[in-house]
């Protein structure tokens, strides 16, 4: 499986910095100006809206889950399904 | 911190998922599915355990079925935490800090965007005044009616601190100090941490023109720091705690840090002891009998990741991301996790008068108190919600007792047909908990609710969500994820495309 960490933290440093200060191992992108947060988030204004967002997207490439609050037993249940599924 | 947790448990918690771990998990076994199940005994199965003691007697492994009345118990224990003030902060996307000025009687909160007073009164907790400073992280008061509030800078922005009255926050003096974090004032001198690991002293005998007498350098990653007597505690999110000595306050130097397995980001101290923030850790307490070489006597996890700490009397506090957390720390080397509360926003600053304590989430402000004489157990679901996503039978949920008196599950019960639910044990002690296996052998769309009832005072009734999938979700589920191409910070570009034929979590953070 992948995990990706975005951020549209209001600067290439500043995410930077997070990543740095998170200690962060996984491969962190950088949403300039919130567009894939747009994408995910249809018609909501970047500001309102509700942070962490955790997203699966399953093998077949469709969105699976979606959260704003931690929930590992959540992305465990729908991530185990979709690895027995696939056999990954 | 946050996102490295999720990290750490979403996959390390996959314990029973097929190539993610191998082995189950101890106690578990693999059944015919390929899936980790715990061993139910067939001749319990139609055991009703009803009162402690034959919860005395199951064994191990054993899943018991609850009485299925969901009514809270008669009579509850008196909850040692409570709430006693709340209010919504209006548009805030993030707060960061806390303080407390005794000589206006309030709080300060710093974050983004704006700087924010509030006052505590006989009735709730009012706002009085807003600074729209932009981006502000740690916010320190200087003395009366004035505070010093801290902000990193970048490449667009400076870095620096700017000192202000109180009343209207009118800026008296501006300290241009790049990645500028936690600070401290001593007599009349301002103490500045650096995210590069630098500490500024600067001399403010004239508020007005700030002088730089020393900086000292060679700190990892400094988030905040106390200063009491000859001494000063850093909390460094590397090294842990790092004591500095300032016996000539001009000029600090580092004289030890504690061999720690990881990093602090608040610390407090008092009677001899250091008091740290450490993420997912929880909470360490370390004893100052030698200030120079403090020694680790205590770990304790209110759960969460506890990101700041205020003590009250004899009580350590905790904003944990998810709630505020009281902890008796009357025998420091013996800390007592008292109870918690959750939080609607992600909890992250704590500051005491002595008298509150004043808690900043992300879009509330709350009072809280708590009394040592009291105990009570404080029973936590690992999760609000039950999803039983395509191809899921089976989810546990773990009923953890967060208080510090025994908790008894009284009920166990759903509206959803076809469900099974069982419990291991109906009594689970201070620290411990429960896990409650619901099991689902209907099909089609699910909707309902699980509802646990036990002797938790200010929360007998609770009840978790049970749903097919997340329904609070935006109009995507189901559908093909939406393409992207971003670059990583290691120079890659990511398509999401390119990853099809694999489950790819996305975790989604932002500081607006």
């Amino acid at each position: 499986m992948v995990l990706w960490g975005i951020g549209p933290e209001d600067s290439y440093a500043n995410l930077a910095e997070f990543q740095t200060q998170m200690g962060l191992t996984f491969p962190v992108l950088f949403d300039d100006g919130g567009s894939v947060h747009d994408l995910y988030n249809p018609g909501a204004v970047p500001t309102e809206s509700k942070y962490p967002q955790d997203w699966i997207i399953g093998t077949d490439g469709r969105v699976k889950y979606v959260n704003t609050l931690y929930d590992p037993v959540e992305i465990r249940a729908v991530l185990d399904a979709e690895l027995a599924a696939d056999g990954r | 911190m946050r996102i490295l947790a999720i990290m750490v448990t979403g996959l390390g918690m996959a314990g029973c998922g097929k190539d993610v771990v191998a082995a189950c998990a101890d106690g578990f076994v693999r059944g015919a599915d390929d899936t980790c199940y715990f061993p139910a005994d067939d001749a319990s199965d139609n055991e009703v355990a009803s009162d402690t003691a034959d919860v005395d007697q199951a064994d191990d492994g054993d899943w018991l079925l609850a009485p299925t009345q969901c009514e809270a118990p008669t009579t509850l224990p008196v909850d040692p935490v409570s709430q006693t003030r709340y209010a919504e902060v209006e548009g805030f996307a993030h707060v960061l800090d806390a303080s407390y000025n005794a000589d206006t009687d309030h709080f300060y909160l710093a974050g983004i965007p704006a700087l924010t007073g509030w006052k505590v009164t006989d009735s709730g907790l009012e706002e009085t005044v807003r600074y729209d400073a932009g981006s502000t992280e740690h916010v320190t008061i200087l003395g009366p009616h004035r505070v010093a509030v801290s902000r990193r800078g970048d490449a667009s922005r400076l870095g620096m601190v700017e000192i202000l009255a109180v009343d209207e926050f009118q800026e008296l003096a501006i300290i241009f100090v790049d990645d500028a974090a936690g600070m401290r004032m001593v007599d009349d001198r301002l103490y500045i941490l650096t995210g590069t690991g630098s500490l500024y002293t600067y001399d403010l005998t004239d508020v007005a023109f700030p002088i730089q007498l020393h900086q000292m350098t060679g700190m990892a990653n400094p988030w905040d720091l106390e200063i009491v007597g000859d001494h000063a505690y850093v909390a460094d999110n590397t090294s842990g705690l790092v004591v500095l000595d300032m016996s000539n306050p001009s000029e600090p130097s580092v004289v030890g840090v504690t061999e720690g397995v990881g990093g602090l980001q608040d610390v407090v101290v008092a009677d001899g002891y250091a008091y740290g923030a450490a993420g997912s850790r929880g909470v360490e307490i370390f004893s100052l009998a030698n200030p120079a070489e403090p020694e680790s006597v205590a770990l304790v996890d209110p759960g969460g990741g506890s990101m700041s700490v205020a003590l009250g009397d004899g009580v350590l506090w905790v904003a944990n991301q998810r709630g505020v957390a009281a902890i008796d720390v009357r025998d420091p080397t013996n800390p007592q996790v008292m109870g918690s509360k959750f939080t609607a926003s992600w909890a992250m600053a704590v500051a005491s008068s002595g008298k509150d304590v004043f808690l900043a989430g992300w879009s509330e402000v709350a009072v809280y108190s708590a009394d040592t004489s009291i105990k009570a157990p404080d029973a936590r679901p690992d999760l609000s919600a039950l999803y039983f996503p395509e191809r899921t039978t089976e989810q546990v949920v773990h009923l953890q007792n967060a208080g510090s008196d025994g908790l008894q599950v009284a009920a166990l019960s759903t509206d959803v047909p076809d469900m099974e639910i069982r419990i291991d044990s109906l009594w689970v002690e201070p620290g411990e908990a429960a896990q409650i296996r619901v099991r689902w052998s209907g099909t089609g769309d699910l909707s309902g609710s699980l509802c646990i009832a036990t002797n938790d005072p200010d929360e007998p009734i609770q009840e978790l969500q049970i749903l097919t999938s997340n329904d609070d979700s935006s109009v995507l589920i189901g559908e093909p994820a939406p393409d992207f191409v971003l670059p990583g910070l290691d120079g890659q570009n990511y398509t999401l495309s390119e990853q099809l034929g694999q489950p790819v979590l996305l975790i989604y953070f932002a500081a607006w």
